[in-house]
């Protein structure tokens, strides 16, 4: 039951309708906890099991970290290692367990069992964050714990960010939770745009263009040709898709009186990655500045030998984008493509180009921008490449253009890129240079007949469900 | 905000009027209408004409599945029976519907067995391969009027707003047609600028994206994906599915004209354990039925002389398999079903 589908819209309407008869806060909350739950439960019973286990658990031990502050940091310990590894068994073993049964199969040993798979749980990754946020807080001492489970499984449960964020904290969605909220016309005119936007940049955009991606990304040995035309068009699905969800969970959390946070602020037009970082994937970013970043970089400078200069800029950011890139999946590439931004960051910095640069000229800005397009679109090109071995084999067998047919196809990528690109790309300019008028309303009516038009070509789960 | 949002609905409405106009104008389509795409009347002869001139004992039906996995000419000289092909990539239970109904039914010399080749619940799963390009490819052998394929492929999986929403809304009704010529005109004027049509358009892309020029891998992911329909619940589910699909329409249809239906279920690698399961429940249910309705059923799904050795993908057999599984079959034939009819040497 993903957001584009009917089935979902049709789960919402009834618990929309029922949430706003029910005028009692108390209730409205329990509907909300209960249709969270039922919402996941659709996927899997057993993901809902382990929701309410790991809830619990972690409720419980943020409620004795804070009545027995000297052994904090044990009831901490314990909530950590429980997280992460529920998170390690679901999101890694899988991995793992296939490289060492390779390993031991050319060995010899027989070793069936290694091979036992699980499904990883939708939206594990998300809500571990956001469970880690409140523990980690209520540890630092700056946050009290919660003592009321129905609201505190709320936050972490509530169904328009329960499979892919935003990751909002605590401190953001309790005074919501606790709030008593009453049908205001203001939530609709805030959600209809969010959610025809959504709506559009799933099933028009990122639908439209994965089909092709996917023919790039399949290919045996790509020329660099159709490879380039191929990251560029991850590039733009990749966008679509997720922010579409983004749209899609912030309009529905809007209808049920909910202000959730924004997660992209037009990445692509970066000039440095710090800032990319700043844009992309924004609640993410900031978990990650907020409980890594920050506390490396504070533990490096408390270091008895004080680090030299490029050090102290280049670790914190490097072991950051490392546990990004571990945090978006099991594979060498996601752990690369983390390093690669870790690298990026560090290099800038170095360079004194921190997120808030800008250059002073027209030009020197779009080369910037160019440059910076560039290592995202290889950046992309590393996400989504099949494996490392793939990559490499492509850049260091294959050739520019093998014949005609590669320029061809190459150019049917681009032109499909481009155009399901131009939506994008007006409402930029409309919100640049346009932000009031007529102009606005004919952008989403013109969306919404677009939404229309592709309803049912091929509506597939969002990307950002496997992380 | 009232005012912004106002001005949208407007504006939507009138963009959803002109549509209307400009859209059933276009595409020739009056409203309301009857649910469901439109097929013309133009049916191809090709298998009529197959049947006159190769005048087989026996007809094979089945996708690239029977193309890779039988040798038509090995097994006529094993089993000693005339045995044709009729292997299209891409097709399913829908189309075997109409090759049956459209034109082995009406030809003069009718094969005494049609073989229908199948994998696993595609026999049931009537939506299965019906839409996109699949369209085109059922709509070489249906007629204007079918109203068992509209009513079993395409409004039967529907439901009531889709229903109504094709039947008033010209927009919604038009889109395939519309969505096809909108990436036409994307995925054409760009080429053409470097001199390249239509045709060498679809070349290059044929060209590039063959299935031998794909990562294997990633063709067995591509391949799980797209046979992931055939294993939902809904699918799995035999009693709930046999009156919605072909199956029993093309049992009729044999009976009446005095052919013989014989289905074969392929092994394949793609099951996971737990599907395994299901898939055997199913076949278990479809086995009574056939039995119930005297058609002849030869079932490979299992069969452990298929070692996975003899697949280059989780569905196609490479040349040795295809000789394998041609001298399994024979056999098969020979023991259970044709000399136990009489029919074969």
């Amino acid at each position: 039951m993903n957001f584009a589908s009917p089935t979902f819209w049709l789960f919402f309407v009834i618990v929309f309708c029922m949430y706003w008869l029910i005028r009692e806060r108390r209730w409205q909350n329990a509907l909300l906890l209960l249709a969270s739950y039922a919402f996941y439960s659709w996927l899997s019973p057993w993901y809902a099991a382990l929701l309410g286990v790991s809830t619990l658990a972690d409720f419980y031990l943020a409620r004795q970290m804070s009545q027995q502050r000297k052994r904090a940091k044990t009831y901490l310990a314990l909530s950590l290692l429980l997280n992460l590894c529920v998170l390690g068994i679901f999101k890694y073993y899988n991995f793992f367990n296939t490289q060492a049964a390779e390993a031991l199969t050319a060995a010899g040993l027989s070793v069936d069992w290694f091979f036992i798979k699980f499904a990883l749980p939708a939206g594990l990754s998300f809500y571990t964050l956001k469970k880690l946020a409140y523990v980690i807080d209520v540890s630092r001492g700056t946050l009290e714990p919660s003592d009321d489970l129905p609201s505190f499984a709320l936050f972490v449960s509530f169904f328009p960010q329960l499979i892919a964020g935003p990751i909002d904290r605590y401190q953001k969605l309790n005074p919501q939770i606790q709030r008593t909220r009453r049908w205001q016309a203001d939530f609709f005119y805030a959600a209809w745009p969010l959610i025809v936007m959504g709506l559009f940049k799933k099933i028009v955009i990122a639908d439209s263009i994965k089909p092709l991606v996917d023919r790039v990304f399949g290919l045996d040995q790509p020329s660099i040709v159709l490879l380039i035309a191929g990251a560029l068009a991850f590039t733009l699905e990749i966008l679509a898709d997720f922010s579409a969800y983004t749209d899609l969970s912030r309009g529905v959390a809007q209808l049920l009186g909910f202000s959730t946070s924004e997660n992209f602020n037009r990445p692509y037009l970066s000039l440095t990655p710090t800032e990319f970082w700043n844009r992309w994937h924004i609640t993410l970013s900031t978990w990650l500045r907020d409980y890594i970043f920050f506390p490396v970089r504070r533990a490096l400078l408390r270091w008895e030998r004080p680090l030299p200069h490029w050090l102290l800029l280049s670790i914190p950011p490097l072991m950051t984008m490392f546990i990004s890139g571990i945090w978006h999946g099991a594979g060498l590439n996601y752990i690369v493509w983390g390093l690669y931004y870790g690298i990026l960051i560090a290099g800038y910095q170095l360079l004194g180009l921190r997120g808030d640069w800008k250059p002073v000229s027209r030009l020197k800005s779009f080369f910037a921008w160019l440059m910076m397009f560039s290592f995202i679109v290889f950046g992309w090109l590393i996400f989504r490449a099949p494996s490392l071995a793939w990559l490499a084999d492509a850049f260091l067998h294959a050739v520019w253009a093998d014949g005609r047919d590669d320029m061809i196809v190459a150019s049917i990528v681009l032109s499909r890129t481009i155009f399901y690109s131009l939506p994008l790309l007006i409402k930029y300019l409309l919100d640049q240079y346009i932000p009031r008028g007529v102009l606005r309303p004919v952008y989403y009516a013109a969306l919404t007949i677009g939404v229309i038009l592709y309803t049912g070509a091929a509506t597939t789960d969002f990307i950002y469900f496997q992380f | 905000m009232l005012r912004s949002f106002l001005r949208y609905l407007l504006l939507f409405s009138i963009l959803l009027a002109a549509t209307w106009q400009s859209i059933a104008r276009e595409y020739q389509l009056e409203f309301p209408r009857a649910p469901g795409p439109r097929f013309d009347n133009r049916v191809r002869r090709l298998y009529i004409n197959r049947l006159a001139e190769e005048q087989p004992e026996m007809v094979m039906l089945g996708d690239s599945t029977l193309l890779d996995g039988v040798d038509p000419e090995k097994l006529s000289a094993l089993t000693g029976m005339e045995i044709s092909s009729f292997d299209v990539p891409g097709s399913a239970s829908a189309y075997w519907y109409l090759v049956l109904k459209n034109n082995i039914v009406e030809s003069e010399h009718r094969p005494k067995y049609v073989m229908i080749l199948f994998r696993d619940t595609i026999l049931t799963a009537p939506g299965y391969r019906v839409h996109g390009s699949y369209f085109v490819q059922l709509d070489e052998f249906a007629r204007r009027n079918e109203p068992v394929l509209l009513e079993r492929a395409y409004m039967g999986l529907m439901n009531p707003l889709e229903r109504f929403l094709e039947r008033y809304l010209p927009l919604y009704a038009a889109r395939v047609q519309i969505r096809r010529d909108a990436d036409a005109l994307i995925r054409y004027s760009l080429t053409a600028w470097l001199g390249c049509d239509r045709a060498c358009n679809d070349k290059s892309m044929y060209e590039i994206f063959t299935s031998a020029n794909l990562e294997p891998g990633q063709l067995q992911n591509a391949i799980a994906a797209a046979e992931g329909y055939l294993y939902t619940r809904r699918q799995l589910d035999f009693d709930r599915q046999i009156d919605r699909s072909f199956l029993p329409e093309m049992i009729r249809l044999a009976q009446e004209n005095d052919t013989e239906l014989v289905l074969v279920r392929l092994k394949t690698l793609i099951t996971g354990e737990q599907d395994a399961r299901a898939v055997e429940r199913y076949i278990g249910d479809l086995s009574d039925y056939l039995a119930g309705e005297n058609v002849q059923f030869l079932d490979f799904g299992q069969d452990p002389r298929l070692m996975a050795s003899y697949y280059k993908d989780s569905l196609h057999l490479t040349q040795e398999g295809e000789a394998r599984f041609t001298e399994i079959l024979a056999e098969g034939l020979k023991d259970e079903i044709v000399l136990d009819k009489g029919a074969g040497k």
